[in-house]
């Protein structure tokens, strides 16, 4: 059979299985084989299944993934994202606005330990949306608040999305965990800005605290959040000065974090347990669907269907922004459908090519890509942000509260994704610093 | 079994985290790493945490869930099954020729291959339970599941680690 009607079997049998809920993983890796089996024959189909799930899990540089995940959910279990919260209001909550400025501000800091977005999203949920009810925000305005913040984890390093993108397009780790460092912070700092332009504009909205802070109280504050900051300074500054390699960054920052737990006597065997039951799972879930991506862009690769398209492509010498438009544009529908991490596994075989093909920067592409899919995870109808916040709220929300909420985040979002676009020297120098 | 093994590879990724440059940890690192997926693989089954399209499954009702999930379930059963053939193998070939990294230490890799088949062999016992449960749903109907439920599933674990008091968890 030729490739072009393999390839439409195998789409049309993929697009099958996942519609009909099979496990993401399973479904790539099942039509890679499948298509590998009619493009080429079962011996090469076979030997696939025979080498890639061991070559993927016995890997030195994929073992950042499940030390990332660790360090963050110590983190979390250290109690770290109360103390970022209570300090983050002590020097901002005075300002209009303030509440809200503090949750994004400490839901950045928080995601400097923690690299999983919904993570972010559920705890700033408990710890922040009781105390801005409290002084009387607006519902809408806190949730939308916190469901975009927690977006911020997945670009300020450590970043789980990241590792993922680097993996599947062959990129240096180090450089791609780098290089979101400012784009992260670009939009923590925009998304205040439009804090504090809505506080401005609609006091009613975001009520200012009248409660006085003393300048001893703002120090003393910070006592509770210098174990994140010299943790976050050794990881990465550790592998921006090439000390270590991102899998020792990841060992060096879960044990710092777990030191962390101890300092704060956070340690309860219950908890730690299931804190490391949840990493190993974590970690399974996502190497499942990596390895079924990789079989899957074998498939494409081994068949030359990836040259075929993306030469027939790039024949049509578009400006090389449409193919970044349409880009954009196949992510915000995925992201309806399915969570980031598939998403990339699914469309970069063949966007990536494309994309650099077209003249774009693999580094760079990939913080865009990761702001795309972070996107997606707070536009209707399914942004799974959205619905995190919603039900780890304690106070009755509806959904189209949510929505609504971060719909102004969402139009910041956009200013900041073509400032990225157009500068991306934003995204670019601190990586080639590090060069 | 199960829990042991995750004990096992939660144990070694305490111990990886001391992170000295011992000889050989790179290479122990490695063969940890199919040891935490293949081991946590039965596991994240068991609480069905694989990730999927859920868009439509969660508009379906409680019967037409139950028959994609066994079609998932035999989706995967075969997917797995190939990947078990291939890895018992992989694995008796590694063991006859004592397969091991090069370099000042030889780490034998053969450990490694017989947990990723065994992984394997485990999740596929385990998705016969499930399919048998799920089929046992088709005939009996029952209820549907929500978007609501899949994501309390999703959400498992994050709550016990914001507030380790079991009793102030319940009544959010």
């Amino acid at each position: 059979m030729d490739a072009g009607t393999t390839g439409l079997i195998v789409a049309i049998t993929l697009l099958g299985m996942l519609g009909t809920g099979v496990h993401i993983g399973v479904a790539l890796g099942l039509c890679g084989v499948l298509g590998m089996y009619l493009a080429i024959g079962a011996d090469a189909a076979l030997a696939q299944l025979a080498t890639i799930p061991f070559s993927t899990t016995n890997s030195f540089t994929l073992a950042v993934i499940p030390l990332f995940i660790l360090m963050g959910s110590l983190a979390t279990q250290a109690g770290l994202t109360r103390d970022l919260y209570r300090a983050a209001y002590n020097w901002l909550g005075r300002l209009p606005g303030g509440l809200a400025m503090a949750t994004t501000l400490a839901s950045a800091a928080f995601g400097a330990a923690s690299g999983s977005t919904v993570v972010n999203a559920a705890v700033f949920t408990k710890i922040a949306l009781p105390e801005m009810t409290r002084f009387g925000y607006d519902k809408r305005l806190s949730a939308g608040c916190i469901a975009a913040s927690g977006t911020l984890a997945s670009l300020i390093p450590p970043s789980i999305l990241m590792v993922i993108y680097a993996i599947l397009t062959e990129q240096s780790i180090a450089y791609l965990l780098l290089a979101g460092l400012v784009p992260g912070l670009l939009s923590a700092v925009m998304y205040m800005t439009g804090i504090y332009a809505i506080a401005k504009h609609r006091p009613d909205m975001a009520p200012r605290s009248t409660e006085l802070i003393s300048w001893g109280q703002r120090f003393q504050s910070l006592s509770g959040v210098w174990g994140i900051a010299v943790l976050f300074l050794l990881v990465i500054g550790g592998i921006y000065a090439g000390f270590f390699v991102p899998t020792y960054a990841g060992a060096v920052g879960a044990f710092g974090a777990f030191l962390i737990v101890l300092g704060k006597r956070r340690l309860d065997r219950a908890t730690t347990l299931d804190t490391l039951k949840d990493a190993g799972v974590t970690t399974s879930v996502i190497f499942i669907i990596v390895i079924g991506g990789i079989i899957f862009a074998r498939y494409l690769t081994y068949t030359g269907l990836i040259t075929d398209i993306t030469d027939a492509l790039l024949a049509l010498e578009l400006n090389k922004y449409a193919y970044l438009a349409a880009f954009a544009l196949i992510y915000l529908f995925l992201g309806m459908l399915i969570d980031p991490i598939a998403i990339m596994v699914i469309t970069l075989p063949v966007m990536f090519p494309i994309l650099t093909g077209a003249g774009f920067d693999p580094i760079w592409l990939g913080v865009i890509s990761i702001k795309l899919a972070e996107m997606s995870l707070m536009t209707p109808p399914v942004g799974l942000n959205v619905y995190v916040v919603r039900s780890a709220s304690p106070i009755p929300l509806k959904l189209e509260e949510v929505f609504a909420g971060v719909m102004p985040f969402l139009a910041i979002d956009v200013v900041t994704l073509i400032l990225l676009i157009f500068i991306p020297e934003i995204t670019l120098f601190l990586p080639q610093l590090m060069q | 079994m199960v829990v042991s093994t995750l004990l096992g590879a939660a144990d070694v990724i305490g111990t990886q985290a001391f992170g000295t440059p011992v000889h050989g940890a790179l290479e122990i690192t490695e063969s940890t790493m199919v040891v935490i997926v293949f081991g946590a693989l039965t596991y994240s089954q068991i609480r069905r945490k694989h990730i999927r399209v859920e868009l439509f499954y969660t508009r379906a009702g409680p019967r037409t869930q139950a028959a994609m999930d066994i079609f998932a379930n035999l989706m995967a059963i075969v997917f797995f099954s190939l990947l078990l053939w291939q890895a018992i193998n992989e694995a008796q070939f590694s063991l006859q020729i004592d397969e091991s990294t090069f370099g000042l230490i030889r780490v034998p890799l053969w450990p490694a291959r017989i947990v990723l088949a065994a992984g394997t062999g485990l999740l596929i016992l385990q998705l016969f339970i499930d399919l048998a449960i799920d089929i046992e749903r088709l005939v009996k109907g029952g209820e549907a599941i929500t978007a609501e439920d899949v994501l309390r599933r999703e959400m498992e674990g994050i709550e016990t680690l914001i507030d380790p008091d079991p009793a102030n968890r319940k009544s959010s």
